[in-house]
């Protein structure tokens, strides 16, 4: 068995948690996509009582509906893109650990604050 | 109530079903009624001024109950379709967002490999305690706001079928005591009475199968209220500081 406790080896399981992490980000980013951000959960104010309208308030219904719906987008679209920096936050750890060889330390601050060039989840030449 | 259960089809195709059956009833009543308006309008000539004034009353209460319940029809008529899409989207939370993003929960906290269990040191101890459970409670908490606004349009959506389908019991049992009294096959001396038993009968209908859809519209704006709280819900901070997403990379 190879050494599990070998700074290569751990660096290779830090990349291979980088890499769930843009698996997990990918995942989100499908619900986000469909149904939660293309309105594929979008209701109407009649939507919420079949019989006469003048006996049920349905605003009361659909306004408390729309709120929490537009949350649930908020959340998961930042769900999406927090795991994609953390896929990258893992990869730049990695590349500190080989710079540095060891595992035990890294500017933790450095590596926790997304580049300016991917923060907004684009991908730009340097 | 709990999460929806069965598929979303055999909730659509119920309400589908009853509305046919209340098309279908109400059509059938009309017709039944107007062959008793004839059935008096032949006999007419025959019968006494008293006799035809308490036919008028009888017909008149008849009448009134009927209205009662072809107002309610012509809205039902008028809005089953976006109540469908209501059933729909309750199992749509379920499906397409709770149990993907429960599905996650256990990802987000596990390592991708077991032997991340070596990594030892500073940075190791803030991804373990600082990074890993902050994503995964806020995993697990927005499966549970999917799961959340899918039970309460369930419980709505539920409470609109059971409203279609006592309606089409009313109209149904309206149109079986419509049959029963055959009002437009009796003969002179039976008239009267028969259209004032009939009345009768339709108006008790009418007024108990009123009183039940409103309970079940009761329940359905008692849900209204509850969705108060299902906003007082969504600010969770503990969760969610500021109401966003636990950041653990900046920027």
């Amino acid at each position: 068995m190879p050494d599990q406790t070998s700074t290569r080896i751990i660096t290779d399981h830090v990349r291979e948690e980088a890499k769930k992490w843009s698996e997990l980000a990918g995942q989100m980013q499908a619900v986000s996509s469909n149904p939660v951000n293309n309105n594929g959960l979008e209701l109407n104010v009649t939507s919420f009582f079949i019989g006469p309208s003048e006996l049920v308030a349905t605003g009361i219904h659909y306004d408390a509906y729309v709120g929490y719906y537009d949350h649930i987008k908020k959340l998961v679209t930042e769900a999406a893109s927090e795991w994609e920096q953390l896929h990258g936050a893992l990869n730049r750890m990695a590349d500190e650990f080989d710079a540095t060889d060891q595992t035990a330390q890294a500017d933790l601050e450095k590596v926790y604050t997304a580049p300016p060039s991917t923060s907004n989840g684009k991908i730009e030449g340097n | 109530m709990g999460e929806p259960t069965g598929t979303a089809g055999e909730h659509t195709s119920a309400i589908e079903r009853a509305v046919e059956q209340i098309r279908e009833g109400i059509k059938a009543i009309v017709d039944k009624f107007n062959a008793a308006i004839d059935q008096c309008n032949s006999k007419w000539f025959y019968l006494s001024p008293a006799v035809k004034l308490w036919i008028n009353r009888s017909l008149d209460k008849f009448r009134e109950a009927i209205d009662k319940i072809l107002a309610i029809v012509g809205e039902v008529l008028a809005h089953y379709a976006p109540v469908t899409s209501l059933v729909n989207i309750s199992f749509h939370w379920l499906d397409a967002v709770k149990k993907p993003v429960s599905g996650m929960v256990s990802p987000v906290s596990g390592w991708a490999n077991a032997n991340l269990a070596y990594w030892e040191g500073g940075a190791a101890k803030h991804y373990n305690m600082q990074v890993l459970p902050d994503q995964k409670d806020a995993t697990d908490a927005l499966g549970q706001k999917a799961g959340f606004i899918s039970e309460w349009l369930y419980e709505i959506a539920i409470s609109n079928i059971q409203y279609v389908t006592d309606l089409s019991t009313v109209v149904g049992d309206i149109l079986g005591e419509i049959t029963t009294a055959a009002i437009e096959s009796l003969d002179l001396i039976n008239i009267p009475w028969a259209i004032d038993r009939l009345a009768n009968a339709v108006g008790q209908l009418v007024t108990k199968g009123v009183n039940n859809l409103l309970s079940i519209v009761q329940r359905i704006v008692e849900a209204g209220g509850r969705a108060r709280s299902a906003i007082s819900d969504r600010v969770d901070e503990s969760k969610f500081p500021g109401g966003s997403w636990p950041q653990a990379v900046k920027g």
